[in-house]
């Protein structure tokens, strides 16, 4: 035998568990885990560098391909910042209508997240399940905007594409369709017993610890912290379509599971009030292509949370500085504080629950 | 090259290509099934066996600070245990070929030797993935085999003998899954661990030690892998049909039995996420223990209610 | 005649493997810096609608399994080597496909600073599948041109 070296388990930089390259190295007593390293860094592409050559409007396609998960949340936080330092507002009906593929998008990233957290622990019948049904939203973004991922529907002051008769009754039809299927994947997720086995009392984040590390979006969520950009700092129309916040208190990873199954019900609601509610109105304003000297924030809900734009203009053709500071940066470090003490096993699954996306991590 | 040779003997002995490619297709039933299940259209008919083909095809890489021959022989052992286990059963509704006084044991003992050159071919490659995945075969191992044994030394109990053919004779009057169902279920779902299916799968759990044991193999290792397994398949479920669901007599019930079979597995296959692997252990304590409460009633009334 | 048996052997053999190897084609997918969309549309084409499976494909863990590589993104210098190092542990014989523009070109991310090329400049390439990413449909059909370039092509006479 050798000496007792810690026995190091590596996930990634290319491992099944993770479609993107990140890099983790489990040390190991037996099937126990004892520490967590995380390294990061290998989708690493210099966006914000890049963003700097381009001017204004480029820049929107740019930042949209930070992550094809949620494109819109980039598009969009940037266009808000951006018009903000312009000094133009969206025409009303053009602010709901970002909010509405906003929404779409929660959904569909929420439904891949199910799929890939299934994978994750075994489950493979609702990944395929979950996944399918995830088609129905795929389908409804491709007819709103003619692209199944990177749907570009922002432009600076205001969208692209209107919302018409029909495609009110696509999205309807597509909502209905997936509120019942949430309704029963959500049964599954509390009532299955092997899979309750594997996510009950599985990486547990107490509320107190969850501040410490500061997680956001739905992991704070589920350790009882209602923070949600969406209610603390309402933007596009989401003060007129007020959002209740989902909260769970268990923390564990079911609890993760149901508060985002129960954000998708949140969600459906919001989108089946926003397609009935749209403002009539112009879809853009024209925008300055230089933009004023000055300094923005922009924050928004990503699906998995707050995602954070700082631009800095200094009055030209292109930004002086983009700063992205997107979620799943936050919460990486609630894995180093839930999973010593885990199996090996349970691993996959505690890196799923954070829902991360390396490729928004590092840009 | 040297080890091309007994393959090509293997290959070619036309008995053992019957049942490798019979496991094949039952490979091939089986993942049909599951992604019917799943709600999926699934495999060609001749997936698996053009798997193994292009397997047998592909360049060999032997991993450097690894013992070659073991590396090499292991995946022949595999297969040459499982076709010999193949040799004391039933098939196709056959007379066994070879039968004697306790063949039973040995077949049992020639399959669990099949999971073993897993499990030793694991822990011979110097990657961590095959090592855990080595560790986790083991404990599967010991934890499944006392219950699978038990399981089906119920109707041989039963039948007052230690050869297969006299308990399948026996059987073909009594359909013992109405008398010990208990066994019939374990015996089942030792079956699934054997087979390493899910959600018994933890050692080769895709997600977290990427394929366990058979990391590094790749190329004809893999292949005779899948053949063994396969070959394991149509053992286990003749054996399973032959005791507990009325015997086999005849090749319609040979394949209707079995395939009966496979479709509840592929159903369960389906149905569970995947277990831990001090799960898995824990479950099959807990069918030991029915197994042996089952026992002891067979054994207190003795043969009267048969 | 002897010799010419001989040769009819070859040559079933070598059919045979053909066979297999477009029948079987199992991938192993790698992300050098893609945005994530390709990656999940190469996901969506497991799934039920589409269902890859049909054809054989499985997606694999390990590269000692896999027969083709799908790679997406540029690829940037911190993922290179790991790159170069997974395709140099597939085993012969092995294809590799480029998908999405990022893979072919560099695509929008071709000027920054930390990308250092698209995926041939790293590694060979045997197939290309253009889009931004492209549907799942168009990965399958990629998939399936790959497959069909592998079966021998008829000989052209030349006079
Ligand atoms: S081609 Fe487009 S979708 Fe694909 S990785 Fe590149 S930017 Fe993302």
């Amino acid at each position: 035998m050798l000496a007792l070296e810690k026995f190091i388990v590596p996930i990634g930089p290319q491992h099944p568990a993770l479609k993107e390259p990140g890099h983790f190295e489990f040390a190991v007593d037996g099937e126990t885990v004892t520490s967590v390293n995380v390294r990061l860094g290998y989708v690493h592409r210099g966006i914000e560098k890049a963003t700097e050559d381009r001017n204004w409007a480029q820049n929107l396609y740019l930042l949209e391909r930070i992550c094809g998960i949620c494109s819109h949340t980039h598009a969009l936080c940037y266009s808000l910042g951006v018009e903000a330092l312009a000094e133009v507002t969206a025409p009303p009906r053009a602010q709901v209508i970002r909010s509405l593929v906003a929404e779409l998008e929660r959904v569909h990233s929420h439904f891949l997240w199910l799929g890939v957290a299934a994978h994750e622990g075994g489950f493979d019948t609702l990944f395929m399940y979950s996944w399918r049904d995830r088609e129905t939203i795929m389908d409804v973004l491709e007819g709103l905007t003619g692209n199944r991922v990177n749907y570009s529907a922002n432009v600076l002051g205001g969208v692209k594409f209107d919302v018409d008769e029909k495609q009110r009754a696509a999205i309807q039809r597509g909502v209905d369709y997936l509120e019942e299927r949430t309704h029963h994947y959500y049964k599954v997720v509390t009532t299955d017993s092997t899979f309750i086995r594997r996510t009950r009392g599985v990486g547990t984040l107490t509320t107190a610890q969850a501040e410490h590390v500061g997680v956001i979006g739905p992991m704070a969520r589920a350790s009882g912290i209602a923070r949600d950009v969406r209610v603390d700092a309402p933007y596009a129309a989401y003060n007129l379509f007020p959002v209740n916040v989902v909260v769970e208190t268990a923390g564990d990873l079911e609890a993760r599971f149901v508060v985002r199954l129960k954000e998708l019900l949140e969600s459906y609601r919001l989108i089946r009030e926003m397609v009935d509610n749209l403002p009539p109105g112009d879809l853009t304003v024209r925008m300055p292509r230089k933009v004023k000297e000055g300094e923005a924030i922009s924050r928004i809900e990503a699906p998995r949370g707050e995602a954070f734009y700082f631009i800095k203009s200094n009055g030209g053709e292109k930004p002086e500085r983009v700063k992205v500071r997107t979620p799943s940066l936050c919460n990486f470090m609630s894995i180093i504080a839930t999973a010593p003490g885990h199996q090996l096993a349970d691993m996959p699954m505690i890196l799923a629950g954070i829902d991360p996306c390396f490729s928004c991590n590092d840009r | 090259m040297e080890i091309i040779q007994p393959i090509i003997t293997l290959l070619f002995f036309p008995a053992g290509l019957f049942v490798m490619g019979n496991g094949l297709a039952y490979l091939w039933v089986d993942r049909k099934l599951v992604a019917q299940y799943q709600n999926r259209i699934g495999p060609r008919w001749f997936q698996p066996l053009a798997d193994v083909v292009k397997l047998l095809s592909k360049e060999e890489i032997v991993p450097t600070g690894i013992e070659a021959w073991l590396f090499n022989g292991l995946p022949l052992l595999a297969l040459a245990c499982a076709l010999t286990a193949a040799v004391y059963v039933p098939l196709v509704g056959l007379q066994p070929a070879w039968s004697f006084q306790g063949d039973l044991i040995v077949t049992v003992y020639l399959l669990s030797v099949v999971t073993m050159s897993l499990a030793l071919a694991g822990a011979n490659t110097a990657n961590r993935f095959s090592l855990i995945g080595a560790v986790r075969t083991l404990t599967q191992l010991f934890s499944y085999e006392a219950p699978f044994m038990l399981a089906l030394l119920g109707p041989a109990l039963v039948a007052g003998s230690w050869q297969i053919s006299t308990i399948n004779a026996f059987t073909g009057q009594h359909w013992l899954i109405l008398t010990q169902p208990i066994g019939c279920v374990v015996a089942l779902v030792g079956l699934m661990g054997k087979l390493e299916l899910p959600p018994f799968d933890a050692p080769e759990a895709e997600t977290e030690i990427v394929k366990g044991a058979l990391t590094e193999y790749g190329g004809r290792g893999l292949a005779l892998f899948q053949l063994a397994k396969a070959v394991e398949l149509v053992v286990g479920l003749t054996l399973i049909a032959a005791f507990y669901l009325g015997g086999i007599g005849n090749p319609i019930e040979f394949f209707v039995k079995t395939l009966a079979i496979l479709l509840v597995l592929a159903g369960l296959q389906s149905l569970f996420a995947r277990f831990r692997i001090e799960q898995t252990a824990k479950w099959w304590r807990f069918a030991a223990l029915l197994l042996l409460v089952q026992w002891l009633i067979i054994a207190l009334l003795g043969g009267k209610t048969l | 005649m002897s010799l010419n048996l001989t040769e009819t052997w070859e040559h079933t053999l070598d059919a045979l493997r053909t066979w297999a190897r477009i029948n079987s084609p199992w991938a192993i997918h790698y992300n050098s810096g893609s945005c994530n969309g390709c990656d999940i549309e190469i996901l969506a084409t497991l799934t039920p609608r589409y269902d890859l499976e049909r054809f054989g494909v499985k997606l694999q863990g390990s590269p000692r399994h896999a027969d083709v590589l799908i790679c997406t993104g540029p690829v940037t210098l911190q993922s290179r080597d790991r790159l170069k190092r997974i395709y140099e542990q597939m085993p012969e014989p092995k294809f590799v496909v480029a998908v999405g523009a990022c893979a072919i070109s560099g695509g929008a991310f071709q000027v920054c600073y930390n990308v250092v090329g698209h995926i041939d400049e790293v590694i060979p390439v045997n197939a290309y599948i253009p889009g931004c990413p492209p549907r799942p449909e168009a990965i399958i059909d990629g998939m399936v041109k790959l497959l069909q370039s592998l079966q021998p092509q008829p000989e052209v006479m030349v006079s």
